[in-house]
């Protein structure tokens, strides 16, 4: 018989074997200690996914930078802005040839340029929404309260 | 699972929102091809293909070079030369006034929208003439 199991303990009584369950009495404490620990675990998960998500969004600006700066002089390059001041200026011209200015604003786009800004700021914003997001939530597993 | 459970599970969203995706990225594609095409078979014809970027093949911005109605060359700002033709249906402006075809002179500054032709030319349906642009944002005439 198995002399380490506190619950189970072999008696004889009468010489015959009786198998006696002992009721376990665990330490009143042992639930908030185990609260205590899972919150403590759902904490660093959420520090952790934070300064992720702040490195995501520093490396999106410092990648945004660049970009930005090609993009502005891509677009002097273009004729975009000229297309663009005829909408403005000959607006019921422009209605009649709609066709032309929409084929010469879209062919003096910059579009690959424009792409790639607003993918990295769509990555920034998604980081910083996500960085508040995990820094402004405690998650509390259990609490004895509940 | 309901009708109705279905429409509304997280599944059918997704699915929902990949077919738009992909309509968009499709309808994107072909409209950059449809004009990628126009601009490389208006540069192949004018003879002005570039490694970098081909020219604008709706309109032109620039520096009016010469002018032999109904022809007009202007030096763009990217450095190429086109050819606009002045029709009896082009609309020319400066500032609020209309201005017939022979008010163009060489050294003028002018922004024209059209469509092209089979030579590489455009033909013109509105111009407005500019105020001359500062240094920096001058264009370079090609030699």
């Amino acid at each position: 018989m198995h002399q380490k199991t506190p619950a189970f303990r072999s008696m004889y009584m009468d010489k015959k074997p009786v198998l006696a369950i002992i009721p376990i009495t665990p330490d009143p404490r042992i639930l908030e200690r185990l609260f205590a620990a899972l919150n403590k675990r759902k904490q660093a998960e959420r520090l952790w996914r934070v300064r992720l998500f702040a490195m995501s969004a520093f490396v999106s600006v410092a990648a945004l930078i660049p970009v930005a700066i090609s993009l502005m002089k891509a677009f002097a390059a273009s004729n975009f802005d000229a297309y663009m001041s005829l909408v403005f200026s000959d607006r019921s011209v422009i209605i009649s040839s709609w066709k032309e200015i929409t084929a010469s604003l879209a062919e003096s786009l910059p579009a690959l340029t424009l792409a790639a800004a607003l993918v990295l700021i769509a990555a920034f914003l998604w980081s910083l929404r996500s960085m508040v997001r995990f820094s402004a939530t405690r998650i509390v597993v259990f609490s004895r309260a509940v | 699972m309901k009708t109705s459970d279905f429409f509304q599970s997280h599944t059918f969203k997704i699915v929902l929102i990949s077919i738009v995706g992909l309509v968009l990225l499709l309808a994107g594609f072909s409209i950059g091809e449809h004009i990628g095409f126009r601009k490389a078979s208006f540069a192949f014809h004018g003879g002005v293909m570039q490694a970098e970027n081909f020219s604008d093949a709706h309109g032109t911005v620039g520096k009016v070079l010469t002018v032999t109605l109904p022809a007009v060359t202007i030096a763009d700002r990217d450095g190429t030369e086109k050819t606009i033709l002045i029709g009896p249906q082009t609309i020319i402006r400066r500032m609020r006034d209309t201005l017939a075809s022979t008010d163009i002179q060489a050294g003028d500054y002018i922004v024209a929208i059209g469509d092209p032709n089979a030579q590489s030319q455009i033909a013109a349906r509105f111009i407005r003439e500019l105020p001359p642009p500062s240094v920096s944002t001058a264009p370079q005439a090609s030699q």
